[in-house]
């Protein structure tokens, strides 16, 4: 039987989810960093100038909260954790003596987390982006407080996407052929 | 006048005499608003030297024009009304960037090189590199900086500092018939006006000091101003912790990935014996 008739292969509206937002993170993240890290201007002048890299990192932006809606709704029911991903978790999971995740349906319980984490996350770069787009419209505090979320979010999706990319592309597993998917 | 003429008040050579008289050379103003007729030749030498359109404006009531800051105005009178034992009082707010030392919107901005500070202490802007994010006007505890719709830039009051790079004071001090804008170095203003019995001025240890500086003679809150303006905590968490959180951890994930791979390979070729 295929992965695909087995159910746990992943569609196409799934696949469109899923590039729409690492194109729209490396997006966010390469416009982002120059504005962050002034070392980093070089960035910038790659996509034109400082106005050019905001808008169009306000662009990504919309592009990633649509995204992330997408990969919401299609995968939240297979990412929400049961008992015995609880119980691999309470073993101490890749630290402890439980062995490999559980792997019950599409995803593994680190799947899940990640699923879950880039939701939350997700959602707290969409709302905070939206506050920082017109600050001038929010309290003084507020404003504030979402330049801590937005940069706090920015380094999950920054850690999590890279170690996501190495696990997935550089770790040696066994990899599925491609008639096997489809 | 033209801009960058030099006026007949100037200060010439003031930078030499901050040297011998061992000061720090932070120029600033001092402005006692008892002093202060609300004539407005202050806002109109302003709007002289900075090529700075008039704007029409309604009658509201109130003596007060324009309304307030905007992208056209750097300076504006601001009127306010205070009930005392002898009827009403009015109180006169000169209304305009204060030149913070711990300036906000420095903190904030994150456009290079758009805002940076003079050795005088004036915080300038350099529209051409403003990107028009508006973080200074929601991080400004005075509200000063003013965005434009049209331009998407932001615009400012910037000390003159074209004058007084010339040895020239500002517009504004220039103009005032009264006294009320004293300008001249910053630790000398001070002196003076507590040698007049001003023993609390505002903006002295405001925000590490600003370099508009005020002679009050009632509470801070009477005449509008933030009786303890401050820059949100958030801010620093932002910058000191989050910041340096983004990038060591990107580094970090990137090192530690890249060493594991190496690892893992190297593991590989002595379980293979290639190494042997």
């Amino acid at each position: 039987m295929s992965i695909k008739d087995s159910g746990i292969g992943s569609s196409w509206i799934e696949r469109v989810g899923h590039w729409s937002m690492t194109g729209s993170i490396l997006l966010l993240f390469f416009t982002n960093c120059g504005f962050l890290f002034s070392s980093l201007q070089i960035l910038q002048h790659l996509f034109g100038n400082t106005r050019i890299s905001s808008s169009i990192h306000h662009s990504a932006g919309i592009f990633f909260s649509i995204s992330l809606v997408i990969s919401f709704s299609f995968w939240i029911k297979d990412c929400l954790p049961d008992g015995e991903d609880l119980d691999w978790l309470k073993g101490g999971g890749y630290f402890g003596r439980s062995g490999p995740p559980p792997s019950k349906g599409k995803f593994n319980t680190t799947q899940k987390l990640y699923f879950l984490g880039t939701a939350i996350f997700g959602i707290m770069a969409s709302s905070s982006g939206i506050v920082l787009w017109s600050p001038h419209l929010f309290k003084l505090e507020l404003v504030a407080w979402c330049h801590v979320f937005h940069c706090f979010s920015a380094t999950f999706f920054a850690v999590t996407g890279i170690i996501h990319v190495y696990h997935r592309h550089f770790l040696p597993a066994p990899r599925l052929k491609r008639e096997e998917y489809y | 006048m033209e801009k960058g003429e030099k006026g007949g008040k100037g200060e010439k050579g003031e930078k030499g005499e901050d040297e011998r008289k061992g000061t720090t050379g932070e120029k600033a103003f001092l402005i006692y608003p008892q002093r202060c007729i609300a004539c407005r030749a202050c806002q109109v030498a302003c709007k002289q030297w900075n090529r700075l359109p008039a704007e029409p404006t309604t009658n509201f009531g109130s003596y007060e024009n324009p309304l307030g800051l905007s992208f056209h105005t750097y300076t504006q009178i601001h009127f306010r009304e205070r009930k005392t034992a002898h009827g009403i009082q009015w109180l006169f707010l000169k209304r305009q960037c204060y030149h913070c030392t711990d300036a906000a919107c420095m903190l904030i901005c994150p456009a290079p090189g758009a805002l940076s500070k003079t050795d005088e202490g004036a915080v300038i802007l350099n529209q051409d590199k403003c990107i028009g994010c508006k973080y200074c006007v929601s991080m400004c505890p005075f509200e000063v900086p003013q965005f434009d719709p049209n331009t998407r830039k932001i615009s400012k009051c910037n000390f003159c500092y074209d004058r007084i790079a010339k040895g020239v004071q500002p517009a504004c001090a220039q103009a005032c018939p009264t006294g009320a804008i004293c300008y001249g170095d910053r630790n000398a203003l001070i002196q003076q006006a507590k040698l007049l019995g001003h023993q609390s001025i505002y903006g002295e240890k405001e925000v590490k000091g600003m370099h508009v500086m005020f002679a009050l003679q009632a509470p801070a809150q009477d005449y509008g101003l933030p009786a303890n303006p401050q820059i949100p905590v958030a801010v620093f968490w932002w910058k000191r912790v989050f910041k340096p959180l983004l990038g060591g951890g990107t580094g970090i994930a990137l090192l530690g990935g890249l060493t594991h791979y190496l690892y893992r390979t190297l593991r590989r070729h002595e379980d293979r014996g290639d190494l042997s």
